[in-house]
């Protein structure tokens, strides 16, 4: 597979404040991919790096082969992005920033675009800043995938959306991702849209990358194991890869990286233990990572 | 035979991947008999879109029942329920796919600080024969 992204050794810092430190990853034509972080791990300053909003200290960053900021205007035209603010026209109406927008491009899906308008109750007569957050951005989104593009680049696209909205944005990016083998990456915080809709996650922890994979894979690794002893814990417990540790005198709660590592049958026999084994959701991974 | 309606069900937020929460749910109903040999199972595309899940999940699931014998792909359709099963018919096969609720039960009955007899006897008072 052809990767549409790569970033290498990309570096960042914003008044000497490092943002981005030595971050690579490819990205392969036609996958979804999820961006995890902590609010001010750096998710916002990677998205817009990738596309050439801020130029990076040290590293290299492509898109289609091309590297970015100098993107040909046939590359650009394949891209398409959302941002976290809604960056639209406030005066305009619906129809006239949809009409506007339109002007830039090529390739203009009208028939989606109308379908979609309608399906998320946006009224084209109305002025955009009298739109709520969330209307706005669905239109943001509407106008993003119009043109068709091959990669779409979405910072939080749902953050603003009411459940229903959500489910139907998914609907919207599975479909475009299964019929035109559309790339996505997206960043958000509502873990269970990404187990959703992601096969990979990409896990940024303080500007550096925590981890890169399948989210299944991570699921099956990191886990919790419950400890009950029927004797006093020692005070070192031979576990390989500990996250995270809670330990009273007869019970511990432990979560590890790779729970294939860990020997269950050995520590309970060790320990004089019963154990139990508690797979972890992303939400409850991320928590644990950052606790 | 025609495309069978079947109903699975995901929980995005639990702990189990979501292909592993499909590939239980059809060994359950292929060893009970709700699926049977030679049902055609929906689409990966249909089941994608109607639990709103990324596809590969779902191909994924399927891939690793076929694997296991419990599937089969058919040439220019889609999955079917292998014809010829090979040994999860038996009880033993039955049983192990109730593992983990039993597990879980163990688990709840210690925290509620429920004895092993008072649970046996509570089991056997509610599966009449």
């Amino acid at each position: 597979m052809q990767n549409i992204i790569e970033v290498t050794q990309l570096t960042k810092s914003f008044k000497g404040q490092t943002v981005l430190n030595d971050i690579s990853f490819a990205v392969p034509k036609g996958s979804v991919v999820g961006l995890l972080g902590s609010n001010g791990a750096g998710k916002t300053t990677l998205l817009q790096s990738i596309i050439g909003l801020h130029l990076a200290d040290q590293g290299k960053v492509s898109i289609c082969g091309e590297y970015v900021p100098n993107l040909s205007a046939a590359t650009k035209q394949k891209i398409g992005y959302v941002s976290q603010e809604s960056e639209l026209l406030t005066w305009m109406t619906v129809q006239q920033i949809i009409d506007y927008t339109r002007s830039f491009y090529t390739r203009w899906n009208a028939n989606l675009v109308n379908f979609l308008i309608n399906d998320w109750a946006l009224n084209s007569s109305q002025k955009i800043h009298k739109l709520s957050t969330g209307q706005r951005q669905k239109l943001s989104i509407i106008l993003a995938i119009a043109p068709e593009p091959d990669l779409l680049i979405l910072d939080e696209p749902v953050a603003s959306l009411d459940p229903i909205s959500r489910r139907k944005f998914i609907k919207t990016l599975l479909e475009l991702n299964t019929n035109d083998a559309q790339t996505v990456v997206f960043s958000t915080h509502i873990t269970s849209d990404l187990e959703r809709i992601a096969a990979e996650v990409l896990l940024l922890k303080d500007g550096s990358i925590y981890f890169h994979g399948d989210i299944d894979e991570l699921k099956e690794k990191v886990a919790k194991v419950h400890i009950v002893a029927n004797q006093k814990l020692p005070n070192q417990l031979n576990i390989p890869g500990v996250i995270n540790l809670i330990k009273t005198e007869h019970q511990a709660s432990v979560t590890v990286e790779n729970i294939n590592d860990v020997n269950i049958d050995q520590l309970s026999e060790q320990l004089d233990a019963n154990i139990r084994i508690e797979p972890l959701s992303l939400d409850d991974i991320f928590v644990e990572l950052h606790s | 035979m025609t495309e069978q309606h079947i109903s699975l069900e995901i929980a995005p937020s639990s702990g189990v991947p979501i292909y592993r929460q499909i590939i239980e749910q059809v060994r359950r109903m292929v060893a009970s008999k709700q699926l049977k040999p030679g049902a055609e199972l929906p689409s990966v595309r249909s089941v994608a879109q109607s639990l709103a899940v990324n596809p590969m999940t779902i191909s994924k699931a399927y891939s690793l029942l076929e694997a296991e014998g419990v599937l089969q792909r058919q040439r220019g359709k889609g999955m079917i329920v292998s014809s010829n099963l090979p040994e999860s018919q038996s009880e033993d096969q039955r049983l192990h796919l109730l593992q983990p609720a039993i597990e879980q039960i163990i688990t709840e009955a210690r925290q509620l600080e429920i004895g092993r007899e008072t649970l046996l006897k509570e089991i056997k008072a509610r599966y009449k024969e």
